[in-house]
């Protein structure tokens, strides 16, 4: 490495630097004075901004703790509240992907169900018959003389009738749904707070 | 230290929650240090109170959004260097006799009076830089930030960091070349 390190000469000097790094900015200084030179220089400069000393004559500490104390305002909502809604917030991409698993699930049933003969008899007779836990029915339901005809009048059994025009307007939904909620959280991470640095004019 | 850091975790934790004493207790540790950056920043250390304690008051308004991503005391002196630069733009800061140092009556005098001109001098160009390479450099050389936590503090990358570090001291060694070559 014949190359002077005048790049690395601070990352070097802050322990900033790689292993590998460190140890060719070490064997360049081995071989080049100059390097060897701007380096005792930084530290020198170093040294002399250590010498400047900390603020003196400042309040005794417990004055100052007091004085931030009794400005401090009541907080707005309590952390508890804070905390619930962000855990809500934090599981909406999860119901929504439990959505999403549920209409993936519906769909393809709903596929194989529409090309066998007679899929929605076989089903209602199936479970009447001999699938009492089905879509978790209660005993009740089907014990009652007609409960079975009761829910598939109120469309229980309208899985079967599940086309691809109904899946793809509830993907979109999903889709739509997750990518506000999506956009929402970036621009809530990217909020420019009050401390911003960005205020500090480059040099 | 991994206890010190839980303890400083436990504290934020309850300050999120509320309370004042634990709040206290953060104020207690990082007085010394939020002061220092805010004196090293203006030069000034009755101004650097003031704005320390502004910041203690942000930090608490908003410490329930503070996610430890970036270290507390990056997160503070954050707040702490635009609490200063809010001061700063307010008020022109007048360097303090009470600042300077009181050295050993030992030393001789001629000494004394050279030092003490070094330091000040040391100082002025310190101040003489610009604010956004000023604060990098205090944060690195007084606080012993690493580049990440500089860059978190000022929301800049590690590539900026660097450079206004580098700037930095490439000014104050052209500034104090008699210094370095006598040392």
């Amino acid at each position: 490495m014949n190359e002077h390190v005048d790049a690395c000469i601070d990352a070097y000097l802050d322990a900033e630097l790689s292993a590998l790094k460190k140890q060719r900015v070490e064997t360049h200084l081995m071989q080049c004075s100059r390097c060897r030179a701007q380096i005792t220089q930084r530290r020198t400069l170093s040294i002399l901004l250590q010498n400047i000393p900390p603020a003196s004559g400042l309040k005794p500490q417990e004055q100052f703790v007091s004085e931030v104390g009794l400005q401090l305002k009541e907080r707005r909502m309590p952390m508890q509240s804070r905390r619930a809604l962000h855990l809500g917030w934090q599981s909406i991409p999860v119901v929504l992907l439990l959505a999403w698993v549920f209409i993936q699930t519906v769909s393809i049933l709903s596929a194989l169900l529409a090309v066998i003969p007679n899929a929605e008899q076989t089903l209602y007779s199936g479970i009447s018959v001999s699938m009492p836990s089905l879509f978790g029915l209660p005993e009740l339901v089907k014990s009652v003389p007609g409960g079975l005809e009761v829910l598939r009048q109120l469309g229980v059994f309208n899985i079967i009738d599940w086309n691809w025009f109904t899946s793809l307007v509830l993907w979109a939904s999903i889709a739509l749904m997750y990518l506000i909620w999506l956009a929402s959280w970036l621009v809530y991470n990217r909020q420019p707070q009050f401390w911003h640095a960005a205020r500090l004019e480059t040099h | 230290m991994t206890s010190s850091v839980e303890d400083e975790t436990w504290l934020i934790s309850r300050s999120q929650d509320g309370d004042r004493e634990a709040f206290g207790e953060l104020v207690r540790l990082h007085r010394k240090g939020t002061i220092n950056v805010v004196y090293r920043m203006c030069g000034n250390a009755s101004l650097a109170e003031d704005a320390a304690q502004t910041a203690f008051i942000r930090a608490w308004q908003h410490i329930p959004s503070y996610q430890p991503r970036s270290s507390f005391r990056s997160w503070l002196y954050r707040i702490a260097v635009n609490a200063a630069l809010d001061m700063l733009r307010h008020e022109k800061p007048v360097e303090n006799i009470d600042d300077l140092p009181i050295v050993a009556v030992a030393e001789k005098v001629e000494d004394c009076l050279e030092k003490q001109a070094q330091i000040q001098r040391v100082r002025q160009a310190v101040l003489s830089l610009p604010e956004a390479s000023r604060v990098a450099l205090i944060l690195r050389e007084y606080e012993g930030l690493s580049y990440q936590e500089i860059a978190n503090a000022l929301d800049i990358s590690i590539g900026t960091v660097m450079s206004r570090l580098n700037y930095a001291r490439k000014r104050l060694m052209q500034k104090l070349s008699p210094y370095l070559e006598e040392v």
